[in-house]
């Protein structure tokens, strides 16, 4: 199966330091992927630069086949894409937005983007300048959903969400993940939302994804242990930091002050500073 | 099913124990069908690999029969353990932390009876 999205050596420089530094990353059909870094570690970066909205300075980025660079129509057409910003508009009704986006996907759905309003509660004949941080994002979450797209890429898109809403829009990411098979990426602070929807998760920090991977299967392997202690050698160490180590493996359970770990936890672990 | 994604525990293991709860309480019985793996994933809004990870892990431990074209069903000869299965992921928990602390085995079944004789 070829990869939907596919970066290898990928280097951006933002004044003078690496934010991305010889990254690679690999999205394949059908996975919902989470993207966990912390404040600048360059997940927007990664996800700008996956649907060629900026340049990188080295490396290579293929979308559905396609050099990133240089999307065709009919990739663009596929894709479904979430900025962290604003999405402009703001003297248009979502009501027009939505006639005005819609014409240019094919497969614009207007009963469903009608529905995605009703479940989200959005005052239709408001302009979209008049509407709270909340609905805005909601508006641009519905306008990346209602061509259905095969890829979905999604910048932090729950961080205005009430609980309400954001449980909603899990749902509906199931929803297109399972009836439509979409490939999906989203980056999000809050990781419970990720242990519940996705079935990938990628840590992104220094620069690089420093340990990515079937997420049910991560937590199930891995165990944070105190730093003195012995393992078989069917356990492995994925990294030491002061006074404990991360290890993975069946066996990590039994050894004495191992413990399960979150995602929350691993996200912690992997992003304090150990050396 | 009331599932909690931030558990150290992974979701598809809590889905495993609470099936097996159910199951053993007789909420599910031998021949039930199960919901498909879709209808799970839609209405518990989790992962459909994760929901698929849980079945066949209950399909693999004898809970549920598996043919191609159909549901999973509860199977009709339940795993030996069955009636006890909800006690396991309890007392397993216990010998983790009993090997943990290098506790031996008639250590253990000692404090098991103080707790059993405590609790009547």
């Amino acid at each position: 199966m070829k990869p939907i999205l596919k970066m290898s050596a990928l280097t951006k420089v933002y004044n003078g330091s690496k934010i991305l530094d010889s990254l690679e990353f690999e999205l394949n059909p059908g996975q919902v992927t989470g993207l966990l870094g912390r404040n600048g570690s360059g997940k927007t970066t990664l996800m700008k630069l996956a649907v060629g909205l900026i340049l990188a300075d080295h490396g290579d980025i293929e979308l559905m086949g396609e050099c990133s660079t240089d999307i065709s129509s009919d990739v663009k057409q596929r894709l479904g894409f979430v900025p962290q910003e604003a999405i402009g508009f703001e003297s248009f009704t979502i009501e027009q937005l939505f006639k005005f986006v819609g014409k240019s996907y094919k497969n614009w759905d207007d009963a469903y983007a009608t529905e995605l309003c009703r479940l989200f509660e959005l005052p239709w004949p408001k302009k979209v300048g008049r509407l709270s941080g909340g609905q805005k994002q909601l508006v641009a979450i519905i306008l990346a959903l209602a061509h259905r797209p095969d890829c979905l890429i999604l910048d932090e898109p729950v961080s205005a969400l009430d609980p309400v809403n954001r449980r909603e829009f899990l749902s509906q990411i199931i929803d297109l993940a399972v009836d439509h098979r979409s490939t999906v990426l989203f980056s999000t602070h809050i990781t419970s939302d990720i242990e519940r929807i996705a079935s990938h998760v990628n840590f992104l920090s220094r620069g690089k994804i420093e340990l990515s991977g079937e997420l049910e299967m991560l937590k199930d392997l891995i165990y944070r242990a105190p730093l003195d202690l012995d393992y078989p050698d069917d356990v492995e160490c994925l990294f030491e930091k002061r006074g404990y180590q991360i290890l993975k493996g069946e066996k990590a359970a039994l050894l004495p002050g191992a413990q399960r770990m979150n995602l929350d936890d691993l996200f912690v672990a992997i992003n304090s500073n150990g050396d | 099913m009331t599932l909690n994604p931030s558990s150290e525990v992974p979701l598809f293991r809590q889905l495993v124990e609470q099936i097996k709860g159910l199951i053993d309480q007789g909420h599910l019985k031998p021949g039930d069908s199960l919901p498909s793996v879709r209808t799970l994933a839609k209405s518990l809004d989790v992962n459909p690999m994760t929901i698929s990870k849980s079945i066949s892990l209950l399909t693999d431990e004898g809970w549920l029969t598996y043919r191609r074209g159909q549901p999973s069903r509860v199977a009709l000869t339940l795993p030996q353990n069955s009636g006890e299965g909800w006690l396991t992921p309890a007392l397993k928990e216990v010998v983790i932390r009993a090997k943990q602390l290098n506790t031996p085995k008639e250590k253990v079944a000692e404090l098991l009876e103080q707790v059993w004789q405590e609790e009547l």
